[in-house]
C-alpha cells in the first residue's frame, strides 16, 4: 500500500511535472514564436509597402530619385499607429545608406530587405530593422507568467489527481482483496468440486465394475439404476430394468421372508440384509445375498433406497455340495455303524455254521440247511462289503497301478456284463494314467458305472470309458468343491440312454436310491462308487441331459512315485484253498464275547494255542503272564478301556519283535482314531471267514 | 535624348502651370505668361538643341518654379547653354546632389549645415517668399487666425464652416515649410506635434506633391510658399493668416509671420556657366523676373556672387 503511494505520488509528480514544463515553455516560446512571425509579417508588409513606394518614387525620377531626401525621409518616417521603434534604410548596390530613419533600438534587433527596381532592375534594397526587446521582454512577462501557471498546475495536478488516484487505487486494493479471496474461494470450490467429480467418478467406476449387483431405486422402489453386474445377473438389458420394480424382476427374499418384509423393512430406515432368489431372463434362478438401505441426499430425508447384492450361487453350490456330503458321511456312518454289527454278527454265523458243518457228515440232511445258512450269511457279507464301500470303512489296500490297464484289462469281462446290443467304445490317452488305488475296488467302480449305464439303455446304445490325464485348476477345483488342484486322472463313461431326471440328479449317489424297479436294483451301485471315489481322495460328478445320456465323470489324483514294484503292479496274493493250521501261541483279544469265542475256536481246532483277553488292558495283562509263549498277537482294533493297537504299543515295548494281525470292523477314519497307521500293519476285515482267518494268521506267523 | 525629353516635359508643366496660373493671378500675371509661353513656344526646341553646356539646378520646389521661368530668361540670351531643373528633390536632396556632383546648382530654402559647409558649399542669399496658408479652391474660407490653424492641426476642428470635412495635408518635420510654421506660435507647434498622432492626415513630401495634394483633395487644407503658388500649377485658394494676406508687401512691411528663405547654393568652385546663370539671376532682370514669381529679392545687384 505504501509502495503503490509512494508509486502514485512519483507518477502523479512525473504527470504534473510534464504538465507544467509544458506549459511554462511551451506558452513563452508559442508566444514568442507567434509573436515574431506577426513581427516578421508586420516589417515584410511595411517592407513591401515601402518598397513598393520607393520603386514608384524611383521610377519617376530614375537618375535623381536617391537625392530626393525629403520625399526619401518622408517615406522612411512613415509609421503604423503604434509607433514601433525601427531603423528603416534605403542601401543602394555597394552597401551605402542612401537614406534613413533611425530610432534607437536595443539590441537584439532583427532586419529584412526588399529590393527596389528600376525598369526590373535592382536598383537598391529598402532595409527595416526592428528591436526584439521588447518581444524578449514580453516573452519573459508571459514565461514569467507561465512559470507561475505552470507553479499552480503543477499544485493542482500533482494534488488532485494524487488524491484522486490515491482514493482510486484504496478502492483498488479492497476490491483486488475482495476478488482475491473471491478468487481464493472459487479456486477452493473449484478444487473441492473437481475432487468431488474425481469421487463421484471413482465410485460411479466403482459401480460399473463393481463385481456385485448395485441397484439404486426412488421411494417407491422403482429402480432408477442398475449396474452392469446386476444386467449381466439379470440376462437383460437397461430397458428390462430401468423403471421397474425387483419384484417384478423375479426376483423374491429367500426362506422365512418375502418381498414386502424386505420393502417394510428398508422403509421403516432399517437395513435388510438376506438372500434373493431371482429367476434370469433365460428361466434359470440363481441366488444372491442382497443388503438394501435406504440413503438421504443432501440431507433430505430419505430419498433413494439402494441394494447391494452379491453373487453366492458358488457359495450355495458349495453348501448343496456341503450338506449332501455331510448327508452322505451321515449315510455312510449308518451303513458302517450297521455293517460293523453285521460283521460280528455274520462271523459267528458263518464261522459256527462252518464249524458245524465241519463236524458234520455230508450226508447229513442238515447240510442242506447248513448251506442255506452260509449262503444266506455270505450274502450278507456282500451286503455288509457294499455298505461298507460306501460308507468308506472297508479295508482298502491301495497300490500304484495304471487305470489305463485296469480298463483294458477289463474290456472283455464289460463287454459280457453290457451284452450285445450295447457298444462299448474304449479310448486312453498317452501315457500311463498311474493312480494310487486299490484295484479291485476300481475295477468295482467300472463295474458298477459299466453296469448302471447299461441298465439305463435297456434297448442298446452306446458305452464310451475314456481314460486320459487332465489338469485341475483351482477354479475347478472352487467351483466343485473338491481337493487340491493338480495332475488327476479323468476317467469317464458315458451312455447314450435317455440320460436323468434333473430332479433326481442330486440324490442318485445316496445308498437305496433307485430308478429301477423293486427287486432289480439294491440302490447300493452308485453310493459304493461314490465311497470308492470318495476313499481314493478322488471326485465324481455326473453330467447328464435328458433324451442325449449321460456321462460319469471320476477324477483320482495322478501318482507321482511312479516306482511300481511286481507285486504292486500284479496285485495281492491269492488265498490258497486249504487251511493253514500251527501250534503257535495266539493271544486273542476280541470285546466281542461270541467273536472271540468264534476265533479262539478256529484257530484251537487248527492246533494253534489261543489265550483269550476282553479288552486291550485284558490283553496286556494276559501277554506279561504268558509273554514267553505267544507267537502272535490277534488284537480287535476297537474295544473298550484300551484299544488294539494301543495295546500292542504296550506289549512291545516288552517284545519289541512280537506279531501281530489285527481284526476290525471298521475302516479308514475309524481306524485312525484308535491309533492304528494306515500303512505297515496287517489287517483283517471283519465278517471274518475261517479260511482268511486261518491263511492270515499262518502268513503273519511266517512273515 | 532623354534630358531633352524631361525638359519638354517640364516645358509642358510650365505651360500647364500658365493656364493654370489664369484662375490666380491678375490680368497682369495672365499677360506675362502669355508672352512667356510665345517665347518658350517659339525658342524652347532649337535652343536646347544647339546649347553646348548644360547647367543642372534642382533644390527646394516652390523656387525651383522661379528658377525655371529665369532659366527660360537666360536661355533665351545665352542659346549655348541649356539648364536642367528636372523633378523638385528639395532643398536637402538637393544638396547632396550638388555634392555628389549630380547638380551645378541648388536653390535651396534652408541654410547650410555645418557639415555641408565643411563640403565647401557656397550659400547665396537671394530673397523669400510668404508661407501662405492655402485650402482646396471651394473651401469656404478667405482667412484663418492662428489659434483656428491651431485646432485644425490639433485635430479640434474637423469641419469647414460648410460642413465640409477639413482634411489635413502635412509636410515632413523636418521640412522647412513645417519648421516654419511651428514657429508661428507655441500652440502651433504643439498642434503640429499632435497632428503627427492623428488618423486620417495626408502627408506631402515636397512642395509641388503639397500643392497639387491640397488642390485635389475636397477640403484640404496645407501651406504653400507664394512662389510656388504663382509659378505653380494648381487652384489654390490662398487664405490671409489673422486677416493679413500674404504678399511681398506684407513681407516687406515684416507683418506677415511666415516668412520662406530662398538661398542659392553652389560648390566652392562653381563653373562658369555656373557664374554667368548666377549674375544673371542677381542681375535687374533676373531680381524682376523672380519678384514677379512672389519672391522678395533682399540682396542687391552688388550682392551678386
Amino acid at each position: 500500500m505504501r509502495q503503490k503511494t509512494r508509486s502514485i505520488r512519483r507518477t502523479t509528480a512525473l504527470f504534473a511535472g510534464i504538465v507544467a514544463a509544458i506549459i511554462t515553455f511551451l506558452i513563452p516560446a508559442g508566444y514568442f514564436i507567434i509573436s515574431y512571425e506577426y513581427l516578421r509579417g508586420s516589417m515584410e508588409t511595411q517592407a513591401d509597402i515601402n518598397a513598393r513606394t520607393s520603386t514608384d518614387m524611383v521610377m519617376a525620377n530614375p537618375d535623381m530619385w536617391m537625392f530626393e531626401q525629403t520625399r526619401l525621409a518622408e517615406l522612411l518616417q512613415r509609421r503604423t499607429a503604434a509607433g514601433v521603434d525601427e531603423i528603416r534604410r534605403i542601401i543602394d548596390p555597394t552597401g551605402k545608406v542612401i537614406a534613413e530613419n533611425v530610432d534607437t533600438l536595443a539590441p537584439p534587433v532583427v532586419s529584412l530587405r526588399r529590393n527596389i527596381f528600376d525598369a526590373g532592375a535592382v536598383v537598391a534594397q529598402f532595409e527595416i530593422t526592428r528591436s526584439l526587446n521588447r518581444l524578449l521582454a514580453k516573452t519573459t512577462l508571459v514565461a514569467a507568467g507561465s512559470a507561475l501557471l505552470g507553479v499552480l498546475i503543477f499544485l493542482v495536478f500533482r494534488i488532485l489527481p494524487y488524491r484522486a488516484l490515491v482514493q482510486t487505487q484504496s478502492f483498488l486494493d479492497v476490491s483486488e482483496q475482495q476478488l482475491a479471496e473471491t478468487n481464493e474461494q472459487l479456486r477452493y470450490e473449484l478444487d473441492e468440486r473437481i475432487r468431488a467429480e474425481k469421487l463421484l467418478f471413482k465410485m460411479s467406476a466403482a459401480i460399473q465394475q463393481s463385481p456385485v449387483s448395485v441397484v439404486i431405486m426412488d421411494t417407491e422402489g422403482v429402480i432408477e439404476f442398475a449396474n452392469p453386474k446386476f444386467m449381466e445377473m439379470m440376462g437383460c438389458s437397461d430397458d428390462g430394468v430401468i423403471g421397474k420394480k425387483l419384484y417384478e424382476l423375479k426376483a423374491s427374499a429367500g426362506p422365512g421372508s418375502t418381498y414386502r418384509d424386505v420393502w417394510k423393512a428398508v422403509t421403516s430406515g432399517n437395513v435388510w440384509q438376506g438372500e434373493l432368489c431371482c429367476t434370469h431372463e433365460g428361466g434359470g434362478i440363481f441366488w444372491e445375498y442382497a443388503t438394501i438401505f435406504p440413503i438421504s441426499v443432501q440431507g433430505a430425508v430419505t430419498a433413494n433406497y439402494i441394494a447391494i447384492m452379491e453373487d453366492i450361487n458358488d457359495r450355495k453350490s458349495l453348501e448343496e455340495q456341503l450338506r449332501h456330503s455331510q448327508k452322505m458321511d451321515a449315510m455312510g456312518q449308518i451303513a458302517g455303524g450297521v455293517a460293523h454289527d453285521f460283521s460280528n454278527l455274520l462271523t459267528v454265523i458263518i464261522g459256527y455254521t462252518t464249524m458245524l458243518k465241519g463236524h458234520l457228515r455230508e450226508q447229513d440232511t442238515v447240510q442242506c440247511t447248513l448251506d442255506s445258512i452260509l449262503s444266506a450269511a455270505n450274502r450278507g457279507v456282500h451286503l455288509t462289503g457294499s455298505l461298507l464301500a460306501f460308507s468308506r470303512k472297508q479295508i482298502m489296500t491301495p497300490r500304484l497301478v495304471d487305470l489305463g490297464g485296469i480298463v483294458r484289462n477289463m474290456e472283455d469281462f464289460l463287454r459280457q456284463i453290457i451284452g450285445e446290443n450295447i457298444a462299448l467304445e474304449t479310448e486312453y490317452g498317452a501315457g500311463k494314467c498311474y493312480v494310487r488305488a486299490d484295484s479291485s475296488n476300481i475295477e468295482q467302480v467300472i463295474m458298477n458305472l459299466a453296469a448302471n449305464a447299461r441298465d439305463a439303455m435297456p434297448s442298446g446304445g452306446r458305452i464310451g470309458i475314456k481314460v486320459s490325464r487332465t489338469e485341475l485348476d483351482s477354479d475347478f477345483v472352487a467351483a466343485h468343491g473338491y481337493g487340491p488342484a493338480g495332475s488327476h486322472v479323468l476317467f469317464s463313461v458315458t451312455d447314450t440312454g435317455p440320460g436323468i431326471e434333473r430332479q433326481i440328479l442330486s440324490r442318485i449317489f445316496e445308498p437305496f436310491f433307485t430308478t429301477k424297479e423293486v427287486g432289480k436294483g439294491t440302490g447300493l451301485g452308485l453310493s459304493i462308487v461314490h465311497g470308492i471315489v470318495k476313499q481314493h481322495n478322488g471326485y465324481i460328478t455326473v453330467s447328464s441331459k435328458e433324451g442325449i445320456g449321460t456321462t460319469f465323470f471320476v477324477f483320482l489324483p495322478l501318482a507321482h512315485d511312479l516306482f511300481v514294484t511286481g507285486a504292486e503292479e500284479s496285485g495281492g496274493g491269492a488265498v490258497p484253498d486249504n487251511y493253514p493250521t500251527g501250534s503257535e501261541a495266539v493271544l486273542v483279544a476280541e470285546d466281542d464275547a461270541l467273536v472271540r469265542a468264534l476265533v479262539s475256536s478256529v484257530l484251537t481246532e487248527n492246533g494253534y494255542v489261543v489265550i483269550s483277553a476282553d479288552d486291550g488292558e485284558d490283553a496286556v495283562a494276559k501277554f506279561e503272564a504268558h509273554s514267553e509263549r505267544i507267537g502272535l498277537l490277534l488284537m480287535d482294533v476297537v474295544m473298550p478301556k484300551m484299544g488294539g493297537w494301543n495295546a500292542y504299543q504296550r506289549i512291545r515295548e516288552k517284545r519289541p519283535d512280537i506279531k501281530v494281525l489285527f481284526i476290525s470292523g471298521y475302516a479308514g477314519d475309524d481306524i485312525l482314531r484308535n491309533g492304528l497307521p494306515s500303512e505297515g500293519v496287517q489287517l483283517l476285515q471283519k465278517p471274518l471267514k475261517q479260511q482268511v482267518l486261518l491263511s492270515r494268521v499262518r502268513e503273519v506267523l511266517d512273515a | 535624348m532623354l534630358e531633352d525629353k524631361r525638359w519638354k516635359r517640364n516645358l509642358g508643366n510650365g505651360m500647364r502651370g500658365v493656364a493654370m496660373g489664369n484662375g490666380t493671378g491678375t490680368l497682369k500675371s495672365v499677360f506675362f505668361w502669355m508672352i512667356l509661353a510665345a517665347v518658350c513656344a517659339a525658342t524652347g526646341g532649337g535652343g536646347q538643341a544647339q546649347a553646348t553646356e548644360i547647367i543642372r539646378i534642382n533644390g527646394s520646389g516652390g523656387p525651383l518654379g522661379m528658377v525655371r521661368l529665369l532659366a527660360q530668361a537666360y536661355n533665351e540670351q545665352h542659346r549655348e547653354v541649356g539648364i536642367e531643373t528636372g523633378k523638385a528633390l528639395g532643398s536637402s536632396g538637393a544638396v547632396q546632389a550638388l555634392v555628389a556632383g549630380k547638380l551645378d546648382m541648388v536653390v535651396s530654402s534652408k541654410p547650410l549645415t555645418p557639415e555641408q559647409g565643411a563640403k565647401g558649399l557656397k550659400l547665396h542669399k537671394f530673397g523669400k517668399t510668404p508661407l501662405l496658408v492655402v485650402t482646396e479652391k471651394t473651401a469656404p474660407k478667405k482667412d484663418i487666425s492662428t489659434r483656428e490653424l491651431e485646432d485644425i492641426y490639433a485635430g479640434r476642428l474637423r469641419q469647414w464652416p460648410n460642413g465640409e470635412r477639413i482634411r489635413v495635408v502635412l509636410r515632413p518635420w523636418e521640412d522647412v515649410d513645417s519648421i516654419i510654421l511651428r514657429g508661428l506660435s507655441p500652440g502651433m507647434s504643439a498642434a503640429l506635434n499632435k497632428s503627427r498622432t492623428l488618423e486620417g492626415v495626408m502627408f506631402a513630401a515636397t512642395d509641388p506633391d503639397s500643392d497639387e495634394t491640397v488642390s485635389q483633395t475636397p477640403g484640404a487644407i496645407g501651406t504653400a510658399a507664394l512662389v510656388s503658388v504663382i509659378s505653380g500649377r494648381q487652384p489654390l485658394n490662398t487664405l490671409s493668416l489673422n486677416g493679413v494676406r500674404g504678399s511681398l508687401q506684407s513681407l516687406s512691411r515684416g507683418n506677415y509671420p511666415l516668412v520662406k528663405q530662398i538661398h542659392f547654393v553652389t560648390t566652392a568652385r562653381p563653373s562658369p556657366a555656373v557664374l554667368k546663370f548666377l549674375a544673371f539671376v542677381y542681375s535687374p532682370q533676373g531680381r524682376a523676373i523672380a519678384e514677379k514669381t512672389g519672391v522678395l529679392v533682399i540682396v542687391s545687384g552688388k550682392d551678386e556672387p
